[in-house]
């Protein structure tokens, strides 16, 4: 079983990217042997309402894929949002994206969500970028937010899982002692991932993800196949983790 | 064959004095396990963005050292600046390539490619027909002072149109660095470094063909795997797999690549 925590449907406008629609993208993702991914719609990173482009993703979206809806505590109906991701989509976790959405992870507004979020049972992850910055568009610098703030959202949540999506290996250590901090796989590369990456967390608090369509899933799929994890790190990586955490069922 | 172009040494900012080898042993523990046979080595670069001709030597000394111990797994480029006087660059050249150790002139960031200093460079990489490979990238931010990006390689190798020049970096680059040296029938672009960001290489495929395009990982930066998984992820097989993996190196090698 393989189950991917971060893929995006909709087409990212500033890459040329892999499959864009969920039937094309759940093909592309079948085919590197992933068995069930969460999923949501890139175009809400940059809509004026998020939760729109949510809806109408939802649809689309066969069993394959666990909807995961970006959410914006900026929105004045983000509590119906809330409630709609989790009755109506049926979902276990929300995204948030502070960086693109105008709110501070540390803030008020982001407090008042995960809190909420929380009484609803709703696991939280943060997507901490969406591009390595080096290739934004020039006119759309977006930084991420600092680690200080990240620390203080997940600190808000613990003992809660707080999942940290697309985060640099550098950015780890600030976490290693936030035991309720987990992070997925696409930007976590170095000369052997694993044993870089584990040495600052355990492979209980990693999560197999790809970041399609904006990067190949096969990619990261050989990076887990070459990691040199034992079995059992490997299949927690791989889905383990993931069930555990109630991200989505076995 | 894998024949990886773009790899540095185990610490990449710390090139071990009077080497004999044995410090790339981690290297090839995991060139073996992700099934790469050859990697060409750049040098620990990370000595300096600017480096001095003490520190070149260093450099290049222990990519020699890699060479020496492991003939059959290693090929290497010397390591220049082209801010360094004329003659020392002359020399170092002479040292690494001339000898017939190194196959090529890895450039980075120390002076940008549209500089004329790098006039007497190529001239010499065009007598000992020798490779070059360049670092470019198009970047919104975190751009060094003369970091080269692919505009600028282009203008590089118009200038030398009879110099055989890698433009590392094709995700670092983007579609908009393909177009860039597209019509530069002298530059290749390796894959290396970013990661596996997909829409690149198939635009590369469709503009310059798989005849251009060289595997590279940028290892210990990357992982050898990883960037490998951007073939299976562009479905390249076949010939072309063939061609990016080993072939296309062995060209840019000419009389020097490897028997």
């Amino acid at each position: 079983m393989l189950i991917d925590i971060n893929t995006h449907a909709g087409r990212w406008p500033f890459l040329q990217s892999g499959p864009t629609e969920p039937a094309a993208l759940e093909d592309e993702l079948r085919a590197a042997g992933i068995t069930r991914a969460m999923v949501s719609a890139i175009e809400s990173v940059l809509a004026p309402h998020p939760s729109i482009e949510e809806q109408r993703l939802h649809p689309r979206l066969s069993d394959f894929f666990s909807h995961a809806p970006l959410i914006s505590p900026m929105l004045f109906d983000w509590r119906d949002r809330l409630r709609q991701a989790r009755d109506e989509f049926g979902a276990t976790t929300i995204r948030l994206l502070p960086s693109y959405h105008r709110y501070e992870a540390d803030g008020d507004e982001a407090a008042a969500l995960v809190e909420a979020a929380a009484e609803l049972n709703l696991h939280v992850a943060v997507l901490v970028r969406i591009e390595d910055e080096r290739a934004h568009y020039p006119l759309m610098a977006v930084p991420a937010p600092t680690e200080a703030a990240l620390l203080k959202l997940a600190d808000r949540l613990a003992p809660r899982p707080l999942i940290l999506l697309n985060a640099y290996r550098w950015e780890l250590p600030a976490f290693a002692d936030r035991p309720h901090v987990c992070f997925d796989l696409p930007y976590l590369e170095s000369e052997h991932p694993f044993a870089s990456i584990t040495a600052i967390v355990p492979p209980s608090r990693l999560l197999f993800a790809s970041h399609a369509p904006l990067m190949y899933p096969i990619a990261q799929r050989r990076k887990l196949d070459h990691g040199e994890l034992s079995d059992a790190d490997r299949a927690a990586v791989a889905a383990g983790n993931a069930i555990r955490l109630g991200l989505v069922s076995g | 064959m894998i024949f990886d172009a773009h790899t540095h040494p185990p610490r990449l900012s710390e090139p071990a004095v009077d080497s004999d080898g044995r410090d790339y042993a981690p290297m090839l523990a995991r060139m073996d396990a992700c099934g790469i046979d050859r990697a060409l080595l750049l040098g620990a670069v990370g000595i300096s963005q600017t480096p001095t001709a003490e520190q070149i030597r260093l450099v290049n000394d222990h990519t020699l050292a890699g060479l020496r111990a492991w003939p059959d797994r290693f090929s290497g480029l010397c390591y220049l600046n082209p801010a360094l006087d004329r003659a020392f660059v002359h020399e170092e050249m002479d040292r690494c390539i001339g000898s017939g150790r190194m196959v090529g002139v890895k450039l980075w960031v120390a002076v940008n490619a549209r500089d004329p200093r790098h006039d007497v460079i190529l001239r010499r990489c065009a007598e000992l027909d020798c490779m070059l490979l360049y670092h470019a990238w198009h970047k919104t931010v975190q751009r060094t002072p003369h970091e080269s990006d692919p505009t600028d390689i282009a203008v590089l190798a118009r200038r030398h149109p009879d110099v055989r020049m890698v433009m590392a970096h094709m995700m670092g680059g983007g579609v908009r660095g393909v177009s860039d040296v597209a019509a530069c029938p002298n530059v290749w672009i390796d894959i290396s470094g970013s990661a596996p960001t997909a829409g690149v290489l198939e635009y590369a495929l469709a503009t310059i063909g798989a005849q251009r395009i060289v595997y590279g990982s940028d290892w210990p930066v990357r992982d050898f795997a990883t960037q490998l998984g951007k073939l299976d992820g562009a479905g390249i097989h076949g010939p072309d797999r063939d061609a990016i993996t080993w072939g296309n190196l062995r060209t840019l090698m000419g009389s020097r690549r490897p028997c």
